[in-house]
């Protein structure tokens, strides 16, 4: 009380796996004033790493929205949806709609995501590629890979996403070109060793590769729906679509810049507390603490929204009830675990060559396995691993699958 | 009504299997076939000043208060059963993305044919009509129990679980 705020709701922008566990925890903490959310989406959210697998057919529309049978909706008082922000007034507590209207807030948590870019992607004049984040985007390029058999597809972008768009891609029978401009793929978490045994593992599922490229041109003829892709070696090749998966960028348009400080994204506090006053930021937009660097960065994961977003809604509870929030955020490590087809990879912690780290590599039961260990007076510290496996017939994993979580942990657990 | 929870004494278990072949039964889980065994025992050895001696351990979901597979879980597959306070999988929900495998510290999430997680779900079915836990009503020696929460805050499971977190 006393700041004149606190009659104001709590308002959330954004309604992701960042905003709604902010919104459980700010109710499940006592917080029972007003609480707006605004989402340029529609009201039933929906998540974006199911996208791909709706895309594939894995699964049915109807299942991409994992909070269906939680009632957020009786949780918010005042729900805008499918609203864009305008803009942020950190002094006067005002969000802008770009409806023209004003909503005041106590409290204010940004948990808008991000969205795909494609930096350097040349721009076509009449084709728009494909990317994968909204179900708009996964309606577009379901349609457009059920359109016809074996359609051609390039997706460019071997990370996460991209390779999730590929495994939607060869669920759809498309014959599918992977391009990066590394010289592997994975290039941020996988060996080098471990990335060309999964590249090889793709080729062997009909998959192209074109590493080490880029594309220079992309020109689509009046007559015939079809994409003349021209790659920086001279090659020119047909596509019936391209997919970009070359990264993203948080959703921040609406913050002016100097008014809360960033840098990729909004630097948090083991609260979730920006720099300015009664600014949450929780998800892909926040530079959270990475426990093996020391240092705050995104790491793009849902475990991370669900667990960041949770500690903002507590820590606004907290706060709005007059005391400390008490629940800070313990911080991750970067990890991983794609699927393409049978072939299973999963990675956590660091993999980079270092002074004074070793490199254990095995390969057994069809495995690959690099364990990355941290010399040290005593046993060696576990800092990465990489384990790049095609699961068997029966599902049945060998037991080091089944042991990730624990060498997760083991590496989390060496930093705090 | 109090809450009830699986307790594990490390002391009283002799490692006879029973209580993973009583979850293999209430599961109907075939491991002859593709199924997956829901509850492990291991035989650990533990050694002191003078002696050297084995510890079996049974362990299956421990169904954690801050559980971190459910948070991980991008598809709402994983959800608490408020009754029983388990950690349940819908299978029809869950799409193989193994979050919750990378999450779990004990390697408990275990795949199947079909891709799906499946692992332990302390009975909730049993639990709501007043029945224990196969793995608990079977044990004969006291190992396994279904306790009253405050008392299995105390209890070897607890203090076990925590040693391998
Ligand atoms: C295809 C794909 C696969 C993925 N697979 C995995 C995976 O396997 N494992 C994993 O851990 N992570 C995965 N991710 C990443 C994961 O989806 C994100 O880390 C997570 O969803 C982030 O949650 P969030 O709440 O921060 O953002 P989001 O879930 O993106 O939610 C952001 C919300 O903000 C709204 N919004 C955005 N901009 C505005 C605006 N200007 N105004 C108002 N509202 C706005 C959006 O509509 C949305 O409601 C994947 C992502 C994609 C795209």
């Amino acid at each position: 009380m006393g700041d004149g705020f606190t009659s104001k709701p709590v308002v959330v922008l954004g309604f992701g796996a960042a905003a709604i566990s902010a919104i459980c925890a700010l109710r499940d903490s006592g917080y029972d004033g007003p609480l707006t959310v605004v989402t340029d989406a529609d009201p039933e959210p929906y998540s974006p790493v199911l996208t791909s697998y709706y895309v594939g057919g894995r699964i049915p529309r109807d299942q991409c929205f994992p909070w269906s049978d939680l009632d957020v909706a009786s949780m918010i008082d005042d729900m805008r949806s499918n609203e864009h922000i305008e803009s942020i007034d950190v002094e006067a507590h005002e969000v802008k709609l770009a409806n023209g209207q004003c909503l005041g807030y106590s409290k204010l948590l940004i948990a808008t995501g991000a969205q795909p870019i494609a930096p350097g992607f040349p721009a076509s004049h009449s084709y728009k590629p494909h990317v994968l984040r909204t179900m708009q985007d996964a309606e577009r390029l379901r349609g457009a890979l059920i359109a016809w058999p074996h359609v051609r597809v390039l997706v460019s972008g071997t990370s996460m996403v991209g390779l999730k768009a590929l495994e939607a891609c060869l669920d759809r029978e498309a014959d599918a070109t992977l391009l990066g401009r590394s010289g592997h793929i994975m290039r941020a978490t996988a060996h080098p060793l471990v990335a060309e045994r999964f590249e090889q593992l793709l080729v062997d599922r009909g998959v192209t590769l074109r590493l080490s490229q880029t594309v220079v041109d992309v020109e689509e003829s009046a007559d015939c729906p079809e994409c003349s892709v021209c790659f920086d070696d001279g090659d020119v090749e047909q596509f019936d679509e391209i997919i970009l998966a070359q990264g993203v960028k948080p959703n921040l348009s609406f913050v002016a810049p100097g008014s809360i400080e960033m840098h990729k994204g909004v630097v948090v506090d083991d609260f979730m507390r920006t720099s300015a006053p009664d600014v949450f930021a929780a998800g892909d937009v926040a530079e959270a603490l990475d426990v093996s660097s020391g240092q705050k960065r995104i790491i793009g994961l849902w475990h991370n929204a669900v667990r960041q977003g949770r500690c903002a809604g507590s820590a606004i509870a907290a706060e709005c009830a007059g005391r400390k929030p008490t629940r800070p955020y313990a911080g991750s490590i970067p990890s991983n675990v794609i699927h393409v087809r049978d072939i299973l990879f999963a990675s956590a912690g660091s993999l980079s060559e270092q002074e004074g780290r070793c490199f254990d590599v095995r390969e057994e039961n069809g495995m690959m396995c690099v364990f990355v260990y941290e010399k040290q007076t005593g046993t060696d510290q576990l800092v990465g691993f990489n384990i790049l496996a095609v699961v068997p017939q029966d599902g049945k994993h060998d037991v080091l699958v089944d042991e990730i979580g624990a060498y997760r942990r083991e590496i989390f657990n060496s930093y705090v | 009504m109090t809450k009830k929870t699986l307790c594990f004494d490390a002391q009283k278990c002799v490692g006879c299997y029973a209580c993973a072949v009583a979850c293999m039964d209430q599961n109907d889980i075939d491991v002859v076939g593709d199924g997956l065994m829901y509850r492990h025992v291991s035989h650990v050895e533990e050694e002191n000043a003078d002696e050297v001696r084995i510890v079996h351990v049974s362990i299956a979901c421990l169904h954690c208060e801050a559980a971190e597979c459910l948070d991980a879980c991008p598809s709402g597959a994983l959800r608490r059963d408020i009754a029983s306070g388990a950690v349940i999988v819908r299978r029809e929900l869950c799409i193989g993305c193994h979050a919750c495998a990378m999450a779990c510290p004990f390697g408990i999430p275990r795949f199947g044919r079909d891709g799906t997680m499946q692992k332990c779900d302390a009975c909730y079915a049993r639990t709501r009509f007043g029945y224990e836990p196969a793995c608990a009503e079977i044990c004969p020696t006291g190992a396994l129990s279904y306790a009253d929460v405050n008392e299995a805050a105390g209890s070897k499971l607890s203090r076990f679980g925590k040693t391998l977190a």
